[in-house]
């Protein structure tokens, strides 16, 4: 496990977490101390928390952002019903030049995210689990999209391991680019690398599977 | 002594002799007909080029699990106690795979520091994975939020203090 952890340390972006919305500064200071411990070189902060909190951030200075090394992403995550929502919040979160997560309440807007090369990320759904098949597989490959997981729905209830346990083999069954994220609110609901990897020998795949799950492709520069 | 008694006496001498007889033939029979089963096995397996199935002592000695000791660190709000924490990592494997898994996997906290925060588990080697998992599915004891960090796994107890002691 050290030399699979060591061999992915070589390469530039280590551990990337793409999604958090923090309840507080306090607790955002915490998740960037922890982060740097745990090896991440990278968070996607919600992009309203940014907005709402942006003098308290700025006047954390450099003796908290520069000692933990850990850069900040702004990151859009839309919660939208139909495709006409969906467009205009995309349309909107676009042009402030974030990466944008798209969470789709109905079947409509998940096929739109998937299209649309604009959303990095479609969050995967259990509702949605059984809608990925080959034709989602060529819609994401259009978009150039992946589809996210988020690990804040196996916090709440660890019942969810046998939906998670499908969703990965269908990802993996049409060679989807999977991508995973904590959706963490306080600084106990991170990931750490070696339980993302125990998490995926436990369901009955490959560590390195969910490893990589945690370096997205779009995040290599 | 009357002629009677001595005969009697002699009979049953002579039945007592032949029982014991009997009983060390057919213990050296039953021997000598495993001893000829288990040529017979060996050659057979050696003719067809089958693995060979080992004895029982030996196969005892196979299906003996193998035990792994998973150090942890627990960073947490408050100071946790052990009892507190064994609690919780056996309701969540509980929860995660059923009350058979706490008997299954052999979990036991070995060590756990209030101070520090290191701690080592002893569980069942096929149950590593598992273990690790149930660590990092408790997030909170004792409604003080809590993070379990997974740091080494090995399979003596002398190298998980030694991972610690280099550590603190």
């Amino acid at each position: 496990m050290a030399r699979i952890l060591a061999k992915y340390a070589v390469c530039p972006v280590l551990w990337v977490d793409i999604y958090v919305n923090p309840d507080s500064v306090e607790e955002l200071v915490k998740m960037l101390k922890l982060y740097r411990r745990m090896g991440y070189s990278a968070i996607g902060v919600d992009r309203a928390f940014l907005k709402r909190h942006k003098k308290s951030i700025a006047s954390l200075g450099e003796e908290v952002l520069g000692a933990t090394k850990v850069r900040l992403l702004p990151t859009a995550y839309i919660k939208c019903k139909g495709e006409r929502e969906a467009k205009a919040l995309v349309r909107k979160a676009f042009d402030s030049g974030c990466l944008i997560i798209g969470s789709a309440l109905d079947l409509s807007a998940f096929r739109f995210f998937s299209r649309d090369s604009r959303v990095r990320v479609v969050e995967l759904k259990p509702k949605f689990t059984m809608n990925v098949d080959r034709n989602e597989a060529l819609l994401l490959k259009t978009g150039s999209s992946a589809l996210g997981i988020n690990l804040s729905y196996l916090l709440r209830s660890p019942a969810m391991m046998s939906w998670l346990s499908t969703a990965i083999s269908r990802v993996l069954k049409y060679s989807i680019s999977l991508v995973l994220y904590s959706g963490a609110k306080r600084w106990n609901e991170l990931w750490h690398p070696r339980q993302v990897y125990s998490l995926f020998e436990s369901l009955g795949f490959h560590g390195r599977q969910g490893l990589l799950a945690l370096r997205p492709f779009f995040m290599s520069k | 002594m009357s002629y009677d008694l001595l005969f009697e006496l002699t009979l049953a001498l002579l039945l007592v002799a032949l029982l014991a007889a009997t009983i060390r033939f057919y213990t050296r029979t039953m021997r000598l007909a495993a001893r000829i089963q288990e040529i017979e096995r060996l050659l057979s397996a050696i003719l067809k080029h089958e693995k060979l199935v080992p004895t029982s002592r030996a196969l005892n000695q196979q299906l003996k699990k193998r035990k792994r000791y998973i150090v942890f660190r627990v960073i947490s709000e408050a100071p946790i106690k052990t009892e507190d924490l064994e609690r919780a990592i056996e309701e969540t494997l509980t929860t995660l795979f059923g009350k058979p898994s706490i008997g299954d996997s052999r979990f036991s906290l070995v060590y756990h520091s209030d101070e520090s925060g290191y701690g080592i588990i002893r569980v069942s080697s096929d149950w590593k994975n598992r273990a690790i998992l149930a660590l990092s599915l408790v997030r909170e004891v004792n409604r003080s939020k809590t993070f379990i960090v997974p740091i080494r796994t090995t399979g003596t107890i002398r190298k998980a203090r030694e991972t610690i002691s280099s550590r603190s």
